[in-house]
């Protein structure tokens, strides 16, 4: 079981935070929303994999 | 993915989820329900692979009783749809999203009852036969 992934996405979310925090700083609002968009993106590309596994699990294990 | 899992890993994974959420909602809320999405569907997928003996084994008493067939089936399918059911309805419930988690549970209910209305429908025709209508 990859307990990774879980720190992945937390650490993927601090640096876009901080990111976020100093983009917003300097005064570029649009980069930081972009920061944000494409970090979410990641992540939910790197979730989308798990879910579609445990899925396949699920219709296995109960034949759906 | 699968390993030999105890309850000390389950319950140390969920922990160290929950901890993460709290930390990230504070700055960013989506990425909170992210990690919960993750743990959950982790946990989840973990403990599955030791159900299926369990099934194994409650479909042989079925057999055993002599009701198998389709009505097992029917049982164990339901409890999937259950299961995906409340895996979705409180990960939207957990990002504050209560209607669509309702929509979601209704979705299953439906599903649910399509799945099992073959079934009572030949109850009720047995009863029927019983109480000589037809």
């Amino acid at each position: 079981m990859d307990v990774e992934l879980i720190f992945k996405i937390a650490a993927i979310g601090i640096i876009v935070a901080v990111l976020n925090q100093l983009l917003v700083r300097s005064g570029r609002e649009e980069q930081a929303m972009m920061t944000t968009l494409a970090g979410l993106i990641v992540v939910l590309m790197m979730i989308i994999y798990e879910i579609k596994d445990l899925f396949d699990v699920i219709k296995d294990v109960f034949s759906l | 993915m699968i390993m030999e899992l105890d309850i000390f890993t389950l319950a140390g994974l969920a922990l160290v989820g929950g901890v993460l959420c709290v930390l990230l909602k504070q700055y960013k809320p989506e990425y909170a329900m992210l990690v919960s999405v993750c743990c959950g569907v982790l946990l989840f997928g973990g403990v599955l692979a030791s159900l299926t003996p369990a099934l194994q084994t409650v479909n042989g008493l079925m057999q055993k009783a002599a009701v198998g067939g389709p009505y097992a089936a029917a049982i164990v399918k339901a409890l999937g749809i259950c299961y995906v059911t409340q895996l979705a309805a409180d990960s939207c419930r957990d990002a504050g999203q209560s209607a669509i988690a309702g929509k979601v549970e209704l979705c299953g209910r439906v599903l649910i009852l399509l799945l099992s209305l073959p079934l009572f429908e030949n109850l009720i025709e047995i009863a029927c036969h019983l109480m000589g209508i037809e």
